[in-house]
């Protein structure tokens, strides 16, 4: 398993080199550069003259690669025009932000849509089943700039329940625990857009899972050996049924990073999304591939990741 | 006789989106403590579904025990509660399927599907259930037991599977073991191998044995009485050595017929005209008329019902008992 391991993350380094060229290639083909991005319209051609030598934009493409990919291994991911800072510095400051919601969301969504996954697969058809089948609809076709407006206007206008947007009061001082219980009020609508979008998903993919599965013949084998329902179901048939759903946790590690534009947008979360938004629209290359070189480094990882739970849930799966 | 096992007009019904199929249609059987019965039938005549039935292991929906009685050691199964035929299941009645390679759980250890049985029915400790389940995996021809209960089943061939599955079934002593085609997945070989150890475990405890086949060499080899199902239906039953010798119903004689014999040179193998009937579409008359080369009049109309014919043996089939239809 250790090799196996070692030799998956050394496989990750050609690979990240194809991403890194991808991404600088692609980056290099897109309109405008970096200088009429960073400088007033009405600096003299002079002035942009000189920065484009600073920044060897006037030398060729190979070059300017060489110099990015130089810096980013020594740590140096550059410095983003928009903030004037470096971007490892810009990704730190709003990357933990997003995460610490994202991650709420995931394990939210996973204790919630494993059991009733299960419970509309054993009990398909049912009254319950279907209350879930249009709430899964309800929850995929439900835009989230729209659902995130409804709960703002019904729990943080109408009913102040919570507060309309942020991550803490404004000024805000508190630390320690009080600083949590401020978080988490801040932090419970976009919480709830966030679950209902990926419980949804989920939940009918455990579903779906556990339908097939409870229709094997090892669990009528459990049935014929006298086990009570409860341990054919969720000792016998949810152990197989969660292979694949292991897998699209692991796989969704990148996603716990990567921020969500559209919610953080409207709840004004200082996550990574906004920012990324931001980047794009001000030409700010050096943030925008930093985030995808941090995106693709996760996605790796998070692959890598899914493959191991993988073998560690299923006997059957040995990796060599 | 001291009965075992006696079914009483079993109506084991599917409800599909294309109609009610009668896959069990008042059936009738009986085992005796220490037999051995033989279902014989074509894929798709009701005899697993009666074996399921036993164990109300019908998934319902679509699945519905209809009517019937299903009396066991006095005890009408049908009529206990899910948690008294719990008790009974892999306990008292226990049961091994045709597909080995599936019917064992992918994700645990062979120990752990056996020990969990054990402990289960016999409330020992999981070390005694341990020791038991290493004798069990022994008794039924296990290589290295020890090693084998900790591995899983996919590193188990098909004939080693089917024994772990044996020893499941048999570790808690059952009375009656539900044998559902324990052999048709299996190479000739291994299941010569299998029949011998179900015939060698069955002298040593005395269980009963439902052994349900198509194949009649099993049947030949294994069966003390033999019942012939077409259709949902009994068609005909008997003591092994009067059907081999003395078969009636014209579709036991095809099932006769139809068999390869060794000494005898023929270009091409018998088989029996015509095709299972549609369930959602069976004939008004006797279920096997539209294939049956002896077919009458009355046949058409009157489905014919189970008439001792001398010797123990039933018949269901216009052709005998003369004046006495219905």
């Amino acid at each position: 398993m250790r090799q196996y391991i070692t030799r998956r993350l050394l496989e990750m380094i050609p690979v990240l080199i194809g991403i890194s060229i991808l991404i600088f290639v692609i980056f290099q083909l897109a309109p405008g550069d970096a200088v009429s991005a960073i400088v007033d319209p009405k600096t003299s051609a002079e002035t942009k003259a000189k920065l484009r030598e600073q920044l060897h934009l006037n030398e060729p493409i190979l070059v300017q690669y060489k110099y990015w990919v130089m810096d980013i291994l020594k740590g140096q991911w550059g410095e983003s025009f928009y903030y004037k800072q470096p971007v490892s510095r810009v990704i730190n400051s709003f990357i933990w932000n997003s995460f610490y919601l994202s991650l709420a969301s995931f394990l939210l969504s996973a204790i919630l849509s494993i059991p009733i996954g299960v419970l509309s697969a054993t009990k398909q058809y049912s009254k319950f089943d279907y209350i879930f089948t249009i709430f899964a609809l309800i929850g995929i076709s439900m835009p989230s700039f729209f659902f995130g407006l409804l709960l703002i206007k019904w729990f943080a206008v109408d009913l102040k329940l919570f507060p309309v947007s942020g991550m803490t009061n404004p000024g805000s001082t508190a630390t320690g625990f009080a600083l949590f219980k401020e978080v988490m009020h801040h932090m419970a609508l976009p919480l709830i857009v966030l679950t209902l979008g990926s419980l949804a998903g989920l939940m009918r993919y455990t579903r779906s899972s556990m339908l097939e599965v409870i229709r094997q013949d090892y669990i009528r084998t459990a049935r014929a050996k006298g086990l009570r329902e409860k341990v054919v179901i969720y000792k016998h048939a949810l152990r197989n049924a969660l292979i694949p759903v292991v897998t699209i946790f692991g796989m969704s590690l990148p996603g716990l990073f990567s921020g969500a534009i559209i919610t953080e947008q409207i709840f004004n979360w200082p996550g990574i999304g906004p920012i990324e938004l931001q980047a794009v629209n001000t030409r700010d290359y050096p943030l925008l591939m930093g985030i995808n070189m941090l995106l693709a480094l996760l996605t790796l990882l998070g692959n890598l990741i899914a493959d191991v739970t993988y073998a560690l849930v299923d006997p059957r799966i040995r990796l060599k | 006789m001291d009965e075992l096992l006696i079914i009483k007009n079993l109506k084991t019904y599917f409800y599909t989106d294309e109609g009610v199929v009668k896959a069990v249609d008042d059936v009738s059987l009986r085992i005796n403590r220490g037999q051995t019965l033989c279902i014989v039938g074509e894929s798709g005549c009701g005899k697993s579904i009666t074996a399921m039935s036993i164990l109300r292991l019908i998934p319902d929906p679509p699945g519905k025990i209809e009517g019937g009685e299903i009396i066991f050691e006095g005890k009408d199964l049908l009529k206990l509660s899910d948690d008294e035929v719990r008790e009974i299941r892999g306990n008292k009645i226990s049961m091994i399927f045709q597909e080995p390679m599936t019917s064992l759980n992918p994700v645990f250890t062979i120990g752990n599907q056996i020990i969990e049985a054990i402990m289960l029915h016999q409330k020992l400790d999981k070390k005694e259930a341990t020791k038991k389940s290493v004798e069990a995996l022994k008794l039924v021809g296990i290589p290295r037991a020890e090693e084998i209960i900790n591995a899983y089943p996919h590193e188990l061939s098909g004939g080693m599977r089917q024994r772990a599955m044996i020893a499941m079934a048999m570790v808690c002593n059952p009375t009656l073991l539900i044998a559902d085609e324990p052999t048709t997945a299996l190479d000739v070989t291994i299941q010569a191998q299998i029949l011998d150890l179900m015939r060698k475990l069955k002298e040593e405890t005395k269980t009963s044995i439902m052994l349900i086949t198509h194949d009649l060499g099993v049947v030949a080899e294994m069966a003390e009485y033999v019942t012939v199902m077409y259709a949902g239906k009994v068609v005909e039953e008997a003591d092994v050595i009067e059907l081999f010798k003395n078969p009636k119903h014209p579709y036991t004689l095809g099932l006769l017929e139809s068999k390869p014999q060794i000494h005898i040179d023929k270009e091409k193998l018998y088989s029996i005209p015509g095709q299972v009937p549609n369930p959602f579409n069976l004939p008004k008359g006797c279920y096997f008329f539209p294939r049956c080369e002896r077919a009458m009049e009355i046949c058409k109309e009157v489905m014919p019902t189970l008439k001792e014919v001398g010797n123990g043996h039933k018949v269901a089939c216009h052709l005998y008992g003369g004046d006495n239809n219905e």
